[in-house]
């Protein structure tokens, strides 16, 4: 702290000067702020400097939280590049065998027979589309279903069976976690796989499901189609004034031919 | 597990972006600086947010790698353009220093013209009100320093704006 006089007897006017900053941050006590308090009971030019000074602090704070600052877009960009660090950086997260899985898991799934259960239509393909996009491309999860939460009566209640698919052929791949999510008016099940390094995402659907992605890339007026290096074709649109982002892609043949294993076992499964 | 730590963050570092905007929007005297630094601060805050002291002064320490990132972007640009920032003056602005009436955009003003240095004090301590020993912690300078910048500063804008009114 720097050094002033202390002295009752000798503050002087330079010294109140010296300590404003102090004394207006609230940051003086004791000796000192007894000392600059008596002061000013009897200076009147120091009294008004202060004053002057905390006006001015005043004006200034009123001014600049006078305006609008909106920063949720800035906000956005923040997390949205955090998420990105986080799935280059962590080693739960190997970006592209995972992409891979989940995507060769949904484009096949979603051909194949799985679960139908009506819903209202009050959903629409957007809503789905964005569903998709918040659980699997943005990675944040919400509202899933895991063992904590009852995660195998959840699946059962929807699937009509967890045993088969609990016994994914997909070595050291454990059901973790579920979530209902909503195609128009239907509902597929999202079934998330871990196996305590990556995760894969199977998507149980109504048959012939496969059509809303051809929906979908017919009506959402790309304005990005692009395919990265893991084949993954990326389609960025916009849908009644929404912008969707759509994914899908065909897999390398030897993870297509893991997850056909492991629809022929579902498929077994099913028939016994 | 790194949502958790993800979800930490947005609560206890995201919640004061606003108030690294406006500083580094005063700062830097240009919105899209301004929103680069933010994003960078944000991220280095990210980086090292595991060593981050849960129970200390986060705001504080934000604005320290703030100020740490402004003075990396100067030494890579050896000027930033100050800009006069276009806020509203309508009569509801105005404010009044003594019988003086003067809007916002000439305090605001005021406050673009004054040197860096006492900008960035003047800013952190009237608007977002740290306290000197703060600002020298934010800024690495010492508290003495920061008490005459402050004295300069608000010398200097009562001068400016007396002869706005």
């Amino acid at each position: 702290m720097p050094a002033f006089s202390k002295e009752r007897s000798t503050m002087q006017c330079e010294d109140v000067q010296f300590v404003a900053p102090l004394y207006i941050s609230g940051e003086l006590d004791g000796q000192g702020l007894a000392d600059v308090e008596r002061h000013i009971a009897g200076c009147a030019s120091c009294r008004l400097l202060l004053h002057q000074q905390q006006e001015s602090d005043t004006r200034i704070r009123e001014a600049i939280l006078a305006g609008d600052l909106d920063c949720s877009d800035l906000r956005m960009r923040i997390l949205s590049k955090i998420r990105t660090e986080q799935r280059s950086t962590s080693p739960r997260t190997r970006r592209h065998s995972y992409w891979r899985l989940a995507v060769a898991a949904s484009a096949v799934l979603l051909a194949f027979a799985g679960v139908y259960v009506a819903r209202s239509e009050s959903f629409s393909y957007v809503a789905a589309c964005y569903d998709h996009t918040e659980e699997t491309a943005s990675s944040s999860h919400t509202e899933w279903k895991t063992k904590a939460t009852g995660l195998d009566v959840y699946v059962a209640g929807r699937v009509g069976s967890v045993s088969f698919l609990k016994s994914l052929p997909v070595a050291g791949y454990q059901l973790s976690k579920a979530k209902e999510c909503l195609v128009g008016n239907r509902l597929y099940v999202h079934l998330v796989y871990d196996n305590g390094t990556d995760q894969m995402s199977m998507y149980v659907t109504p048959r012939a499901e496969n059509g809303l992605v051809r929906w979908l890339t017919a009506r959402s007026k790309p304005s990005l189609r692009s395919r990265t290096e893991t084949g993954l074709e990326v389609t960025i649109g916009n849908l009644h004034g929404e912008r969707v982002i759509l994914v899908g892609a065909l897999s390398a043949a030897s993870e297509q031919q893991a997850v056909n294993e492991v629809l022929e076992e579902i498929v077994r499964s099913r028939v016994t | 597990m790194t949502s958790d730590r993800r979800e930490e963050f947005e609560i206890v570092a995201l919640a004061h972006t606003e108030a690294l905007m406006r500083v580094a929007w005063r700062t830097t005297g240009d919105y899209a600086r301004a929103e680069d630094v933010v994003q960078e601060t944000m991220l280095s805050a990210w980086r090292s947010f595991q060593q981050f002291e849960h129970g200390t002064n986060c705001r504080a320490w934000l604005f320290k790698i703030m100020f740490h990132v402004i003075s990396k972007a100067k030494q890579r640009s050896t000027q930033l353009p100050i800009v006069e920032l276009s806020d509203g003056e309508g009569l509801d602005n105005l404010v009044c220093i003594g019988s003086q009436h003067i809007g916002y955009s000439d305090v605001l003003a005021s406050v673009n013209r004054l040197p860096d240095d006492q900008r960035s004090v003047i800013v952190l301590a009237a608007v977002e009100g740290f306290s000197c020993r703060e600002i020298s912690v934010i800024l690495t300078i010492p508290i003495g320093t920061v008490m005459s910048r402050l004295s300069r500063a608000r010398a200097e804008l009562r001068r400016l704006l007396r002869r706005v009114g």
